[in-house]
């Protein structure tokens, strides 16, 4: 095979899987914290989630519903900060190339949270 | 991880726009779209299952993959073996993972029923390779499309139905993560075949309402 095999990718890959499952385990918390006080309060899980601009107030007022939304939020956030964490990893690495990558998918993603708000 | 970056460049902007054009488009059409997208896919790795079930690979980069460091290899615990690959390609691999994101963001599916075809026989990833950079891919591109369906009035998003999917996905996942380890990639490859085939019917059923909607 002709040139070499670039091991940083190992480290790149070990920091952003960390990261993700982070991501994960902490959604799956509030998720599960959001049922059990849904359960205490007497609350049933309603039927969709609530806009974002409630979101916060809800949480602050300890409603259940509330930090299974939050729970959902982190989930759906966590992809991003995983691309972030990326090109942390690359600008340390100096890979111009995927630094360029990284950051223009996170403005990708940024549109797209922007678009699907105003929708 | 950096093949997968680029071809999140392109899932992601078209899954927002397959997320927008869901919230237009019947059950049933979808349905129709989904389970012809499956069967050209299985038809297309089980056309090329010959040459794949040696798991022999180009080791020299095209133009576009040197340029992007796409070389790597990795033990395949199965057999034992080193193998090493390079991406061939990207271009097209670029161009379909655009139209598996509109899938993704149409149907709220991860977009690897047809990224891992494409990686596998027309990109020159390992099938091992393959699943998992897809996996990676496809977390980027669902939440693209997940907050058009988190912000429609009312939401597409059911919190009932969060928490016991994810915890199932987790699990799948971690324990499918320990066995790609083990498993031969040909019999990964038959499997994922099958996989495609079985939803494909099951699909192909829904649009003549046979099997939910």
């Amino acid at each position: 095979m002709q040139g070499r095999i670039d091991k940083r990718n190992d480290s790149t890959d070990t920091h952003v899987g960390v990261l993700l499952l982070a991501g994960l385990l902490c959604s799956m918390a509030a998720m599960v914290a959001g049922v059990v006080l849904s359960l205490l309060q007497g609350r049933n899980l309603p039927a969709h989630v609530l806009p974002l601009t409630k979101v916060v107030a809800a949480l602050t007022a300890g409603r259940g519903p509330a930090f299974v939304d939050v729970g959902i939020l982190i989930l759906f956030a966590t992809p991003f900060f995983g691309v972030l964490a990326a090109l942390i990893e690359f600008s340390r690495q100096r890979d111009r190339a995927f630094v360029t990558v990284s950051a223009t998918l996170l403005v990708v993603l940024c549109a797209g949270f922007a678009v699907a708000t105003h929708s | 991880m950096r093949l997968g970056l680029v071809l999140a460049l392109a899932t992601a902007p078209s899954a927002v726009v397959g997320a927008l054009l869901a919230t237009q488009v019947s059950a049933r059409v979808l349905a129709a779209f989904f389970a012809l997208t499956l069967a050209a896919s299985a038809q297309r790795m089980l056309a090329t299952s010959k040459r794949a079930a040696t798991e022999t690979r180009h080791a020299q980069s095209d133009r576009e993959s040197s340029s992007l460091q796409f070389r790597s290899e990795y033990i395949d615990q199965a057999s034992g073996n080193k193998i090493q690959y390079a991406v061939r390609h990207v271009p097209v691999g670029v161009a379909t993972s655009a139209i598996a994101g509109l899938i993704s963001g149409m149907l709220g599916v991860g977009g690897g029923i047809v990224q891992v075809p494409v990686m596998n026989v027309v990109m020159n990833v390992p099938i091992k390779v393959a699943t998992t950079t897809s996996t990676y891919v496809i977390g980027i591109t669902a939440m693209a499309g997940a907050f058009v369906y988190y912000n429609h009035r009312p939401s597409y998003v059911d919190p009932a139905l969060t928490l016991p999917v994810t915890i199932g996905v987790f699990l799948g996942a971690s324990f499918g993560s320990i066995l790609i380890g083990r498993i031969r990639p040909t019999v990964l490859r038959n499997l994922f075949i099958a996989v495609l085939m079985v939803y494909a019917v099951q699909m192909a059923l829904r649009v003549f309402g046979i099997g939910g909607g």
